[in-house]
């Protein structure tokens, strides 16, 4: 009974040490994904629950950061098939992104681009966004984004490319 | 010389996914070099651009006016449920009173006719005779007298 117990507050130590390590990458992706900041952060709330009440011995070896990457994105798509989210969402006010801290690289991107950039991302179809932050940001293989989306490796590819396309167009309009 | 690479080529080698043919051919070929350092800058300022998010909800979201997109949505929707329901009582107290003004009309033009009528029948109010003439008009426009008028049977059977 004690051993279980212990299992338990070690599970739990772990949990809160992937929350530590994911929990701002996983924030920024379900941002990206569903464009609402309180509907991002209720869907992280909800993958590291999902991740406390799963019987982690079954699964000693799994890469938790794919995992966690994997059901934010599931989670995310639940929510984009509402009909009354898609509803609630095209009447969503555009979010401007503030960036606290700066840091010098950021800096160096003027803070016009860098608005019309997320601007035109927030533009993207839900599966342009989807594909672009696994393959680009999170720079997952592009079969396993194919795996995780339901997706030919083909149509990875070719949302991907549209997805760059359109965000290179907005940096065109600085020439 | 091969032809220059395509984006979605140049995309597949910045992805190490491109063909070896096309690794060569960036190798050689200016055109393409400078295609492919031009998409590694764009990327990398797309990636900046994305990558910094605040930790938690934006700044501006404290100062933001309370009357947000979805607010003015609601409150025109609300505003246009009010005056479509607005517009339907009125039409339907405009058609209820219509309907009695018509009767009012026909009343009226049915009081008319009788007026006329009345005025007809009540010609002869005055002692005069509108349709057939008597022989009293006749001993009238004579001048003479009628026979019988001192009273005697004759008279009466004159009559």
């Amino acid at each position: 009974m004690d051993g279980h117990r212990d299992d338990r507050s070690l599970w739990r130590a772990q949990c809160e040490a992937l929350y530590r390590e994911h929990g701002m990458r996983l924030l920024r992706v379900c941002r990206l994904v569903l464009r609402n900041p309180q509907e991002a952060e209720d869907v992280v709330h909800t993958v590291f629950l999902k991740l406390v009440e799963r019987d982690w011995r079954a699964d000693r070896d799994m890469a938790w950061g794919r995992w966690l990457t994997r059901v934010a994105i599931n989670a995310c798509r639940d929510r984009q098939r509402a009909a009354w989210w898609r509803l609630w969402d095209q009447m969503a006010e555009e979010v401007e992104l503030v960036d606290h801290d700066p840091t010098p690289d950021a800096t160096a991107l003027a803070g016009e681009t860098r608005h019309r950039i997320q601007r035109a991302f927030r533009q993207l179809s839900q599966r342009q966004r989807e594909v672009f932050v696994l393959r680009h940001l999170e720079a997952w293989p592009t079969q396993d984004v194919a795996e995780a989306l339901g997706l030919s490796t083909g149509s990875v590819k070719r949302h991907l490319f549209r997805a760059i396309v359109r965000l290179r167009e907005t940096l065109g309009e600085d020439a | 010389m091969r032809e220059c690479l395509r984006d979605h080529n140049l995309l597949s080698v910045y992805y190490d996914e491109g063909a070896v043919e096309d690794l060569t051919h960036l190798e050689t070929c200016s055109n393409c070099t400078a295609r492919y350092r031009r998409l590694v800058h764009d990327l990398e300022l797309i990636g900046q651009a994305l990558e910094r998010l605040p930790a938690a909800l934006p700044a501006r979201r404290q100062d933001r006016e309370p009357w947000s997109r979805r607010v003015v949505l609601a409150a025109t929707l609300a505003a246009g449920v009010v005056m479509v329901t607005s517009i339907g009582v009125w039409q339907w107290r405009d058609a209820h009173v219509n309907v009695q003004r018509q009767r009012t009309d026909d009343e009226n033009e049915i009081l008319r006719f009788l007026a006329d009528a009345s005025t007809g029948l009540s010609a002869g109010g005055d002692g005069e005779m509108p349709m057939l003439p008597l022989a009293s008009d006749r001993a009238d426009r004579d001048g003479g007298e009628l026979e019988g008028q001192d009273g005697s049977v004759d008279d009466m059977e004159g009559i």
